[in-house]
């Protein structure tokens, strides 16, 4: 089978790349896949960046309004027997226009005739715009979920759509009517080995695209509290800015620049990205809303790390139906969310047990075992649309 | 997990009982064995989460590979729903 895999891909630094990255990994070393085109998003021109492996193609471009016609372009001359789209709703732009025009390119795909699978990260229905930062007045709020709506449809005619959370299975079926959604795990990126123990250092690690709805300044705060505790107590924040959110870090580093204790990574390359984990004895996420299943959450998960959330929307929902466990505190709070991580400081043996559980739900499913899933829908498809 | 095997009319038949979870599946893996004619009855299984589906999958695609027949029956409605809700139920071998 030819497989084609639109995604972004490292070293660019759009959302969803590692997933894109360790999905084109384990898609490739299937015996069912004779090829894989991995179609991914065109860099920057000052990044500089080592050559791609031959199956890559950079067709589209974040924040282009044409990305959906280069991909049924590129799709149609390729011809391949199925093709997987790796996508959350801003995948193709920070702007609605841009955004919404390249969800167009599952539907194109599928009117070419090619079985087309939209993996689906996130939900409009599920999103707090505003607090996400993708809607500043409740009338572009308004605009924005017409909006959603309606590329939710679209995306919607995809052969199949996936999404990683039950609820967005019955979102979809309940106000859209859809029959072709199905619920595909998140699945652990690889399976880490026996579970790194917890190190000396009480090092608190945030790691992700921050600006939009993952926002430090409550944990800046909240490490500010726990130095009064430790003045050893570490935070690393490791990542960049959101593409939607760009100069966020740097701006936070003006305002709370002289807190010690704190380390900016910047990007960390995937080959570091253990490394970080390990290190870290537990993993805040600092989340004023979500956009869906949390990647970060299951690599906390491969390294038996604790995790100290917010209680909101899905991510809690996630933690419980997937077997997570996590020390919560509520949004916004920067005092509950040091009383939370000093829980786990405090009693190692207790992190260790948190740890331990994600580590086991973590491994539970991998992401090697989703593709398998993925390769089942498309078989049933191909033979559906063969005649 | 309780898991009982049988033959009967040239079939293995295996007996599960309890959640399937991850918890179970390191068991299962290794107590369960694809004869060239294999029945999963879970009548006495009422719950499944995503790595006993992924444990499924997995028996379904090495069964195929190799050439042996499996066959999963007698499905609660909890394991049937969470099976229509990922697909399998329709790809999966499920006897009626």
């Amino acid at each position: 089978m030819h497989l084609a895999l639109v995604t972004t891909y490292p070293p660019s630094q759009g959302t969803l790349v590692e997933y894109g990255a360790h999905l084109a990994r384990v898609f490739v070393a299937k015996p069912e896949i004779e090829r894989l085109t991995v179609l991914a998003d065109c860099l920057p021109k000052e990044m500089a960046a080592p050559p791609d492996p031959p199956n890559v193609r950079r067709v589209w471009t974040f924040g282009s309004p044409l990305n959906s016609l280069r991909l049924a372009r590129t799709i149609q001359q390729l011809r391949p027997d199925g093709v997987i789209y790796n996508l959350q709703f801003a995948s193709f732009g920070g702007s609605a226009v841009p955004a919404a025009l390249g969800l167009l390119a599952p539907g194109m795909t599928r009117a070419l005739g090619i079985p087309t699978i939209t993996l689906l990260h996130n939900l409009f229905e599920t999103i707090d715009l505003r607090q996400a930062g993708y809607a500043q007045s409740p009338f572009k709020e308004q605009v924005l979920r017409a909006g959603g709506r309606l590329f939710t449809r679209l995306l919607l005619q995809s052969h199949l759509v996936a999404t990683t959370m039950p609820t967005y299975v019955e979102i979809l079926r309940r106000e859209y009517g859809a029959k072709n959604v199905f619920l595909a795990p998140h699945g652990a990126f690889e399976d880490p080995g026996p579970p790194p123990p917890l190190p000396e250092a009480k090092r608190v690690l945030a790691f992700g695209k921050f600006g939009t709805y993952k926002r430090l300044e409550t944990l800046l705060e909240a490490h500010q509290l726990l130095l009064k505790r430790d003045p050893a107590v570490e935070l690393v924040v490791a990542g960049t800015n959101s593409p939607n959110a760009p100069g966020y870090l740097e701006g936070l580093r003006a305002v709370y620049g002289d807190i010690p204790g704190v380390i900016y990574t910047g990007y960390v390359p995937e080959e570091e990205v253990a490394k970080v984990f390990s290190e870290a004895y537990v993993v805040a996420f600092p989340y004023t809303a979500t956009t869906g299943s949390s990647g970060v959450l299951h690599q906390a998960g491969q390294y038996a790390r604790p995790a100290v959330m917010p209680r909101i929307g899905d991510l809690a929902e996630l933690v419980e139906a997937e077997g997570y466990r996590a020390e919560f505190f509520s949004p916004g709070d920067a005092k509950g969310l040091a009383e939370a991580l000093w829980r786990l400081f405090s009693d190692r043996e207790y992190a260790q047990q948190i740890g331990l559980a994600n580590y086991r739900a973590s491994v539970g499913v991998l992401l090697e075992d989703v593709a398998d899933w993925y390769l089942l829908h498309f078989e049933r498809l191909r033979r559906k649309y063969a005649h | 997990m309780h898991i009982e095997r049988y033959d009967q009319d040239g079939r293995t038949i295996y007996t599960l009982q309890g959640r399937f979870d991850a918890h179970q599946v390191p068991m299962l893996k290794s107590s369960l064995e694809l004869g060239s004619n294999t029945v999963l009855d879970m009548a006495g299984v009422n719950f499944v989460d995503s790595s006993g589906l992924a444990l499924l999958v997995n028996l379904y695609k090495r069964a195929r590979e190799e050439g042996r027949t499996l066959t999963i029956r007698n499905l609660q409605d909890p394991v049937r729903l969470i099976l229509e809700i990922t697909g399998l139920l329709g790809i999966l071998p499920i006897e009626a």
